[in-house]
């Protein structure tokens, strides 16, 4: 993946979001957003995923530039994977059902074949038990799993992911980091936002720190942990892994 | 071992745990008891009062009876339609983009609510019907008594649009949905949970309020019950059978909407 964003600006309510970031990533796999809360990376995500239009700045994927136009940006967003902070699963239907909706409707596939997918998912991350339980009878660490099986179930290129741990447990945390490990393997292109540091650098091609709305510092997980320049990332790294 | 017997009197008498389901035997026992204690009011009651009745003359009438009551539930039927159609385009309205259109609903809701519903019939039927020189009293009323509804239904299907969180919106737009499926497989499913209570109160209130169309010249139920009671002296036999009549149109709703509210639950 290429990724190039300039001088992006999204103002929330009168705080500026996203100062200004500009940032550029080559030949990266997966890329990870670490930072202070607070600092924009959802903000930022949201952008990436076509929910949130910038109000200024330029952002390209691979030499694309995101579209402008409502109808460029849903067709956008069906080609991208995402997965929020939080849980996102449609509460009234089942496990099975969440993933091949998206896959029927939005994708145009047949019923048995987006079944047969939805199938192949479940067995691939163990969740074939609980295809259909509807997401409160599930853990959290299964339900964030089904998110992820939904999400890549139409085979995107890239796949965005919001903290998709923060509200786990470690075991879950755990199944959930290697599923996500999982897809990077498969060629799968990531964007992901985590506070989990031993992870982000053992799955991180790039990195980049995210404070006050701009890039503190980016590059691979060597120089990031191993000999930060910026304050910010210095005392970032210290607050967390102090915990 | 048996269970000592004072348990199996808790068990029917109180209801079980949360989520649990009160059983069967339970309900039919209990069914008997409010049964039982209605019944053994009303006798009391009737035995108390110097009512002779009489069940005669009334009988004579019975096709008034049965022709008020057909047509009460060919207007509520009809009404219930048309109110619910006009009631899901008037909240859609209200959440468009195109404020005109949001303004309009709006106002139209506050009107409507914030009017008795009898000057309503009369504008509508002296006025409107008139002016759209629509003739049949029947379709007037029933329009009349649907414009009114549609306000409250209107109220309430915003209210179940409004219920559903961002975060559910948000997965619906990530995943690509347009706006029109979004409300097809995620807001309307979602939002039919907490509508249906509400909505079927207002289908009860509506088949009671179509009693007012009698102001009208309708000859629905409760007009044909008032003209049999006062050609024959017997109000409280007219009453009687006017309060079961409704009774039977508004009890199926009830309990439909009940058992709907059932298919449609889902923790969250
Ligand atoms: N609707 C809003 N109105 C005003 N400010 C907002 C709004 N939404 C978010 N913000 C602010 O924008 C900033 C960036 O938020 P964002 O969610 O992108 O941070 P984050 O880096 O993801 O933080 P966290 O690690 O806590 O998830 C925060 O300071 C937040 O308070
Ligand atoms: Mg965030």
């Amino acid at each position: 993946m290429k990724l190039e964003i300039e001088h992006l600006l999204k103002i929330l309510g009168s705080h500026r979001a996203l100062d200004s970031l500009s940032l550029t990533v080559e030949n990266t796999r997966s890329f990870v957003l670490l930072g202070p809360s607070g600092g924009g990376k959802s903000t930022l995500l949201r952008v990436l995923a076509g929910l949130e239009k910038p109000d200024s700045g330029s952002v390209r994927i691979n030499n694309v530039s995101l579209p402008d136009s409502e109808l460029g940006l849903l067709l956008y967003r069906r080609k991208i994977g995402v997965v929020f902070q939080g849980f996102n699963l449609f509460p009234h239907l089942t496990a099975f059902r969440n993933i091949t909706l998206p896959l029927e409707v939005v994708h145009g596939l047949p019923p048995a074949e987006a079944s047969e997918i939805a199938r192949q998912l479940l067995v691939r991350f163990q969740l074939e038990k609980h295809a259909h339980q509807k997401p409160a009878q599930l853990s959290g660490g299964q339900r964030q799993r089904i998110a992820i099986a939904r999400a890549i179930a139409p085979r995107p290129n890239l796949v965005l992911l919001d903290e998709p741990t923060s509200a786990l447990d470690p075991e879950m945390t755990a199944e959930v980091l290697q599923m996500i490990e999982e897809l990077r393997d498969d060629g799968r292109d990531i964007i992901l936002v985590t506070h989990e540091l031993g992870f982000a650098r053992q799955v991180a091609d790039t990195i980049a720190l995210v404070s006050q709305g701009t890039i503190a510092e980016i590059g691979p997980p060597k120089l990031i942990f191993d000999g930060p320049q910026s304050p910010i990332t210095q005392s970032y790294l210290a607050k967390t892994l102090r915990y | 071992m048996l269970e000592p017997s004072h348990n199996y009197l808790r068990k029917i008498l109180w209801a079980p745990s949360k989520g649990d389901r009160v059983s069967p035997i339970a309900t039919l026992l209990n069914g008997f008891v409010v049964f039982s204690i209605i019944a053994v009011a009303l006798l009391f009651l009737l035995r108390q009062s110097s009512l002779t009745w009489d069940w005669q003359s009334i009988s004579k009438y019975h096709r008034l009876f049965l022709d008020g009551w057909k047509a009460t539930l060919l207007i509520s039927l009809a009404s219930l339609l048309v109110s619910s159609m006009g009631g899901l385009a008037l909240a859609l309205a209200q959440s468009s983009a195109f404020l005109p259109l949001r303004f309009l609903s709006k106002t139209y809701v506050e009107i409507i609510r914030g009017t008795p519903l009898l000057a309503q019939i009369y504008i509508f039927f002296y006025i409107i019907a008139e002016a759209a020189r629509l003739e049949n009293r029947y379709v007037a009323g029933t329009l009349a008594l649907s414009l009114f509804s549609a306000a409250y239904i209107a109220e309430i299907i915003r209210g179940g649009i409004e219920s559903i969180g961002q975060s559910q919106l948000d997965s619906a737009k990530a995943i690509g949905l347009t706006k029109t499926q979004t409300y097809r497989h995620v807001i309307f499913p979602q939002a039919l949970r907490s509508i249906l209570p509400p909505l079927a109160g207002q289908f009860v209130s509506l088949i009671k309020d179509s009693s007012l169309l009698s102001i009208i010249g309708l000859n629905e139920l409760t007009q044909n019950a008032k003209n049999v009671a006062s050609y024959t002296f017997s109000n409280f036999e007219s009453y009687l059978l006017l309060a079961v009549g409704y009774l039977l149109l508004t009890l199926p709703i009830s309990l439909w909407t009940r058992w709907m509210e059932k298919r449609v639950r889902y923790e969250t």
